[in-house]
């Protein structure tokens, strides 16, 4: 079946490569290349959202939704996203699958660049990397019949001979956990769970690549949460998919997961594969996050790290690094310098002064004493124009 | 297609037979309800132990619909101790969030109704409410004062158009009517204080939607505590939160409690929660209990194969596991709920021979933990059965009290020797 889907899928791109100004062989899988370990590569990828002025809606400012983030995500792996609500962690989801436009970086896809195809070769790439909604309840159309929500795109995107279609979409069906005589249904029939695997197989009739999994399970209960993850983990191997997997809840993201990234306002703070990430947390965040999952054993007593106050607002991030107004071991330097995103150990990443070396240290400190003295200047500057202004309007009454 | 059609189908003379019964008994138990006269005899108790504050016994909460009669609390029993922690565990739609608002007696009415057993909550004085005979204008006075509720969603439990300060005002001016002005504010800012508010003197001139969601259920909290009620229902407090917001807020709970002597049932469906919270854990399926003893008894060493599955499908960080355990089947359909155990079709453990019997009775197996499943059956002594109360029971308890009402009438007639037609006149 999968093989029969690719050549048609070739045929179309032929098709298509004599109009299209950019060859389409360009995004096509290349497995040759060294670099085609990694499916999907972001680089510095930033999405502002404007604030606008009530009055004439100029641009006063901007929220910083996702902050320059950068990450690589093998073939046939999935990547846990972890972080509070609102970290920008669904943002980045969509705005690498270009379901909105980005404000700076680049989102390689087999090494092209999402962002700079054209809006026809884009059509081509979408049934490639494909979205699982959190809330089964308001993503599915409840006017179509299920097997027209998942047909409809597999239709539209000729995966299949139309003679074949009514036969591809019970196996899809059959390999997400639905009968057949479901198709002709509505979503309101269903439950929770049942809708959260229509959702599924909606995106895997298109046989993508990638899947973003924006937390898939959240809305749903213990026992059903754990049919969907092992359904989710099944076709991983069956269809040889790759996830990008976000969530809130930890233990779910440490059980899929083969790396994980942690997020804090808008900047990954942390990334590095499950097992070191959880044996091992480096950022102190992280450690705050992890000790904070209950765990269900009424002996098991943890030193809990409560972290005090919430999340500061996306649109005035506090200065140097962003974490420091919640963090136990906040130095100076935190306060100021904004820390670098680099490897620690190796595969691990993290963004924490805590690890500097002694150069780095130093070259901050340095970078410090400037800053201080500039706005010591700054502050004796202004002080000064003030006493002058006084000094003049007083002047000004006396003479009148 | 047929088959299903046969069993679900209803046609239009069956529905309007169902709710034109459904009306009949849920005017009848309103009638009840709304007699504000009734004798206190009926509603003042006195508890089976003195150290429980509430007592649960037999509950049967019913839903009255035009498709049948939802039994969504059938028969649930246990006690809240006083001064500790009370956990609720299952799944959505087990019944847990009904048996907390029968409690409070806040349920949609006249559809729900609570028709049986007795929920017994302790008085200063050394007697107990009935809470199921109880008229709604003294539940008026228990309600907020002597059992108050968080409910799960901070944002749309409070009201977005008056201030916080006012907001937790109301309460004290409602329940204490001695207290002045001054009195009020002042409490209401030691309130802010006490759940860990920094800034009391701000938050009580700010709107809900200027606070977070974190300082919001701390908000509902404060609402909660202002008259020190002696038992605090936690409905789900932090399934809206984030990780380390409901730490926070947990720890905040763990502490009050402690602070302020009181008990709380604390129903949610994450089992860590739980663990860390709870000294008795009540596990709910399909709206009645199928295992309940202390945190330990349940987690350690956990009965019911329902609560055992709960817990392998539940992944738990630093378990490596290939495949999570999953509960095959669903929960059956609350209309028609069948004779024998309701976990039957769902059971790894199922036993054919003897769950096709009838539904298992509640079965001790130590001295905390009880659990209601047919494996145990050999294994410790039988403690009660829940039993379905019918509509039949129902229509006939109206009958009963409309002829003694007849009676009294009769007789507070003869008494005042009026004419004997108006009293009956009333009753058509």
């Amino acid at each position: 079946m999968a093989e029969n889907n690719k050549t048609i899928i070739l045929d179309e791109e032929n098709n298509t490569a004599q109009s299209g100004s950019v060859p389409v062989t360009e995004f096509l899988p290349d497995d040759n290349t060294p670099d085609s370990e990694y499916l999907l590569e972001v680089r510095n990828m930033k999405k502002y959202f404007p604030i606008k002025s009530s009055f004439f809606r100029r641009v006063i400012g901007n929220v910083k939704a996702v902050d320059g983030i950068s990450f690589k995500i093998k073939r046939g792996t999935t990547m846990g996203l972890v972080g509070e609500s609102g970290c920008g962690k669904s943002t980045a989801g969509r705005t690498l699958l270009r379901l909105q436009d980005i404000t700076e970086g680049e989102v390689l896809f087999n090494g092209v660049d999402i962002f700079k195809l054209h809006k026809n070769e884009l059509r081509k790439l979408r049934p490639k990397i494909q979205i699982i909604f959190q809330d089964p309840y308001s993503s599915l159309s409840p006017r179509l019949p299920v097997g027209e929500i998942i047909g409809e795109a597999v239709r539209e995107h000729n995966i299949v001979p139309k003679d074949k279609y009514d036969e591809y979409i019970s196996m899809i069906m059959r390999a997400c956990g639905l009968q057949e005589y479901h198709k002709d249904r509505y979503p309101h029939e269903f439950s929770g769970g049942q809708r959260q695997r229509i959702c599924i197989a909606r995106a895997l009739a298109l046989n993508p690549d990638f899947i973003v999994c924006d937390e898939p399970v959240s809305a749903l209960d213990v026992s059903i949460q754990a049919q969907i993850i092992n359904l989710l983990k099944q076709l991983q191997k069956e269809f040889n998919l790759t996830y990008l997997f976000i969530s809130h809840d930890l233990s779910v993201v440490e059980h899929i997961s083969d790396t994980v990234g942690v997020m804090y306002l808008g900047n990954l703070v942390e990334y590095a594969e499950t097992d070191k990430i959880f044996s091992n947390p480096l950022h102190p965040y992280t450690k705050a996050l992890f000790s904070a999952i209950p765990v269900p054993d009424p002996d098991y007593k943890m030193e809990r790290i409560v972290l005090e106050g919430s999340i500061p607002s996306p649109a005035n991030p506090p200065a140097g690094c962003k974490f420091h107004t919640r963090c136990k071991e906040c130095h100076m330097i935190c306060k100021y310098a904004v820390p670098a995103y680099k490897e620690i150990e190796p595969g691990h990443f993290c963004a924490c002064h805590l690890y500097n070396t002694q150069e780095e240290n130093d070259m901050y400190e340095q970078e410090i004493k400037e800053t201080i003295k500039n706005e010591e200047e700054n502050l004796k500057k202004a002080k000064k124009i003030k006493k002058a202004e006084e000094a003049a309007k007083l002047d000004s009454i006396d003479n009148g | 297609m047929s088959k299903n059609k046969k069993k679900n189908y209803l046609s239009g003379s069956d529905s309007h037979k169902i709710s034109k019964e459904n009306r009949i008994i849920t005017k009848y138990l309103e009638k009840l309800r709304n007699d504000s006269k009734r004798d206190p005899s009926q509603y003042i108790t006195s508890m089976r132990d003195e150290n429980n504050i509430v007592e649960l016994d037999n509950v049967c909460t019913y839903f009255f619909t035009d498709i049948g009669v939802v039994r969504a609390v059938d028969g649930v029993s246990f006690d809240i101790p006083k001064c500790s922690t009370v956990g609720v565990v299952g799944e959505s739609g087990c019944g847990k969030s009904v048996t907390s608002l029968s409690i409070m007696q806040l349920l949609q009415r006249p559809t729900g109704q609570v028709v049986g057993g007795e929920i017994r909550l302790s008085n200063e004085d050394g007697t107990a409410y009935n809470i199921v005979n109880t008229p709604t204008s003294v539940m008026q006075e228990i309600r907020g004062n002597k059992i108050s509720m968080i409910f799960q969603e901070p944002m749309t439990s409070l009201n977005p158009v008056f201030r916080i300060g006012a907001q937790i005002n109301e309460v004290l001016e409602l329940h204490h009517s001695e207290m002045t002005k001054e009195q009020i504010h002042d409490r209401t800012m030691e309130m802010l204080e006490m759940v860990g508010i920094a800034n009391a003197e701000g938050v009580y001139n700010m709107y809900p939607h200027e606070l977070s969601g974190g300082m919001r259920q701390r908000v509902m909290i404060a609402i909660a505590l202002a008259c020190d009620p002696k038992l605090i229902i936690a409905d789900e407090p932090t399934t809206a939160l984030d990780v380390t917001i409901q730490a926070q807020i947990l720890d905040l709970l763990r502490n009050l409690k402690d602070k302020i002597n009181s008990s709380i049932m604390l129903i949610t469906h994450d089992l860590g929660v739980i663990a860390e919270m709870a000294d008795y854990v009540v596990v709910m399926y399909a709206g009645r209990v199928v295992e309940k003893g202390t945190a330990h008894d349940i987690f350690h060493n956990p009965c019911h194969p329902y609560t055992i599955g709960l817990m392998k499908s539940k992944p738990v960080v630093g378990k490596q596991v290939d495949e999570l355990y999953n509960i095959p089947g669903n929960v059956p359909n609350p209309v028609n709920m069948p004779d024998y155990c309701y976990f039957r079709d769902r059971c790894d453990l199922c036993d054919h021979e003897r769950c096709s019997g009838k539904y298992p009775s509640e079965i001790r197996i130590s001295d905390t933990h009880v659990v209601s499943c047919h494996l145990f059956a050999d294994k410790g002594e039988v403690v009660g059965r829940s039993q379905i109360i019918p509509n039949s029971q129902l229509l006939e308890d109206r009958v009963e009290y409309n002829k003694n009402r007849k009676k009294k009438m009769a007789e507070s007639v003869n008494a005042n020797g009026q004419t004997d037609k108006t009293g009956a006149r009333e009753d058509k």
